[in-house]
């Protein structure tokens, strides 16, 4: 039977669909995409080749390797401070894996020595490995973490990917579970922590020696998600809404960031974001910039990688190449902030079942990267001198690391 | 442009080559059914860019099997279950995409049409719903599917249908209830 209320969604769900008109995909960017399906078919089956059917779509079009020699860019305007403070450096180990010309070091654990534990708390499966600190078991496994008032805040999946943000106290127990962004940051510092939950941000130190956390209220109707501090006290937020808009704001106001796609990192060092600005519908890659903390330039720009995240002294970042889609990304790039040029990069070998699934900075010269490598996950770090080293390993499947960063800006 | 498709069967038996009229006949059912599937990607996402992102995809699965499609009178149906399952699986992936694939910056200042009180209240609460259930609504309430073909598309039963459409609109009238329209019967105006 129609009701009433039936009727009114259903209006409702029209009157909101009928405002949504899209970039139009064309058969170049659908056959790119389906390439890319297949790819990641053949990984997770194990099956190298020999499909029982195989599309050869065409290759005229060309995909996109790992940029070998950047495009160019344009002049920096600016040069990163060197006056940030520099956190504790793990000594790493030699390793045989030495760059390869032009700075290209190759992306396997073969071969590479084991280098001291990691210096940043991470997650093995259900996990906490902390430095300097016993493994600690969590209730159950959690995308994300972040030390919090003695315990933890984590982004958990509930009821289909619904993202839910927890709060586990001391001993370990849960304290309460709301709808709310899935992701967590914290400042360089680890001093403070921002998440969303029922549709406000909120900020607060780590440590909870503070009064009750600052929160702001979300445009209404989103559902968004911290992306990283940009100054103390000052947090980008997506909203996550029709048009996914960026705000900074400092928990009293909203101000919108002007002219950017996409913000994937912050850099809390100098004020800066990197910013996806433009989409080539044509062959799927993307131009990215390093901009203000309102939008506004600051330069470089590139097309050839994404800007993930900035070291903590904001002289580097990690990127992946532009246009990367998949299990995980083949080839990943160190490259300075100031001229978005390669300071070194890991790129797999031949056509194995090679790729990284995330990475976070350790220092302000080391990565670590949770590598799929043959059949087994690896924590691995990578440095700007090119050297990469085994942390830790796990068994896994392809498609899903058991490696997670805690929660960073 | 290359526009022909190499079609190889078996292990090497033999390749059968495909001629363009394959890729126009698969572009123009993408031309046609393009707007319409990205408006349902929205309601699915709630998020623009992610839905051109999810019509993508969908539109390249399609692709890979739009040989073995043979009635073409069920591909809409087909395409349809595509764009919902990706969307129900695509929190699963462990390193989705970075990039986000339009070229259109916001305006400046960006408009949007007027979004306040009942409507927004309605989309607010369509978005908190778990994704099935969500995916329910979508299609009975915006595609105007039968509870049937629901069921079909989402591979859940008529059951599952009736009482995920029916919790649903029960939750609307117990949360949205700042709207003191919603809640009433039809039956109930005409009285």
């Amino acid at each position: 039977m129609s009701t009433h209320d039936e009727d009114r969604l259903s209006r409702s769900l029209h009157d909101r669909a009928g405002d949504v008109h899209g970039a139009p995909v064309d058969l170049a960017d659908v056959q790119r995409s389906a390439r890319g399906i297949q790819t990641r078919r053949r990984v997770v089956a194990g099956v190298a080749a020999l499909a029982v059917v195989a599309v050869a779509v065409p290759v005229a079009l060309g995909v996109r390797g790992a940029p070998g020699s950047e495009r160019p860019v344009a002049p920096a305007t600016s040069t990163p401070s060197t006056a940030v403070s520099r956190t504790p450096t793990p000594t790493p180990t030699p390793s045989p894996t030495t760059p390869q010309p032009e700075g290209v070091t190759p992306l396997t654990v073969q071969g590479a020595h084991t280098g001291v534990p990691a210096q940043i708390t991470y997650l093995r499966g259900r996990t906490v490995v902390a430095p300097g600190a016993d493994p600690v078991d969590l209730p159950a496994t959690y995308e994300s973490i972040a030390p919090y008032r003695g315990g933890w805040l984590a982004v958990q999946r509930k009821r289909q990917g619904q993202p839910y943000v927890v709060h586990i106290d001391a001993s370990g127990q849960v304290t309460s579970s709301k709808p709310g962004g899935d992701r967590i940051v914290t400042s360089q510092d680890g001093v403070e922590v921002s998440w969303v939950e029922d549709g406000k941000l909120f900020l607060d130190t780590t440590n909870g020696h503070s009064d009750l956390p600052q929160s702001i209220d979300l445009p209404a109707g989103s559902s968004g998600f911290p992306v990283g501090f940009v100054s103390p006290g000052s947090v980008v937020v997506n909203d996550n809404a029709q048009d996914r808009k960026y705000y900074v704001t400092d928990l009293k106001a909203l101000t919108e960031i002007h002219g950017v796609l996409g913000v994937r990192a912050t850099d809390q060092a100098l004020g800066r974001l990197g910013a996806q600005v433009s989409y080539d519908s044509h062959d799927g890659t993307s131009c990215w910039k390093v901009a203000t903390n309102t939008g506004g330039d600051r330069e470089p720009k590139t097309c050839d990688w994404t800007i993930e995240s900035f070291s903590a002294d904001g002289a580097h970042f990690v990127g992946y190449p532009s246009g990367i889609d998949g299990l995980g990304s083949a080839t990943v790039g160190l490259l300075d902030s100031a001229t978005a040029r390669r300071v070194a990069s890991f790129d797999r070998q031949g056509d194995g079942v090679t790729y990284v699934s995330d990475a976070a900075w350790e220092d302000e010269a080391h990565v670590l990267a949770s590598l799929h490598d043959g059949d087994q996950w690896y924590l691995v770090r990578l440095g700007l001198d090119g050297s990469l080293q085994k942390v830790d390993e796990a068994p896994g499947s392809a498609d899903e690391s058991p490696f997670r960063f805690a929660a960073h800006s | 442009m290359v526009r022909t498709v190499q079609v190889v069967v078996g292990t090497g038996m033999g390749a059968v080559m495909v001629t363009q009229d394959r890729d126009a006949d698969f572009a123009a059912y993408m031309q046609a059914r393009q707007p319409s599937l990205l408006r349902t990607a929205y309601l699915l996402t709630g998020d623009r860019h992610t839905a051109e992102d999810l019509v993508q995809t969908s539109f390249a699965k399609l692709y890979l099997s739009w040989e073995r499609v043979q009635r073409r009178e069920l591909v809409d149906g087909y395409v349809r279950r595509i764009l919902v399952n990706e969307h129900s699986s695509l929190w699963r992936r462990p390193f989705k995409r970075r990039e986000i694939v339009s070229g259109d910056v916001p305006e400046t200042h960006a408009v949007d049409r007027p979004d306040t009180g009942e409507s927004a209240a309605l989309w607010a609460f369509v978005q908190t719903l778990p994704r099935k259930q969500r995916a329910v609504i979508v299609l009975r309430y915006y595609e105007d599917l039968s509870e049937a073909e629901t069921a079909d598309v989402l591979g859940i039963s008529v059951g599952t249908v009736k009482s995920q459409a029916s919790r649903a609109i029960a939750a609307m009238r117990s949360r949205v209830h700042d709207h003191p329209g919603l809640g009433r019967d039809t039956a109930e105006e005409d009285r």
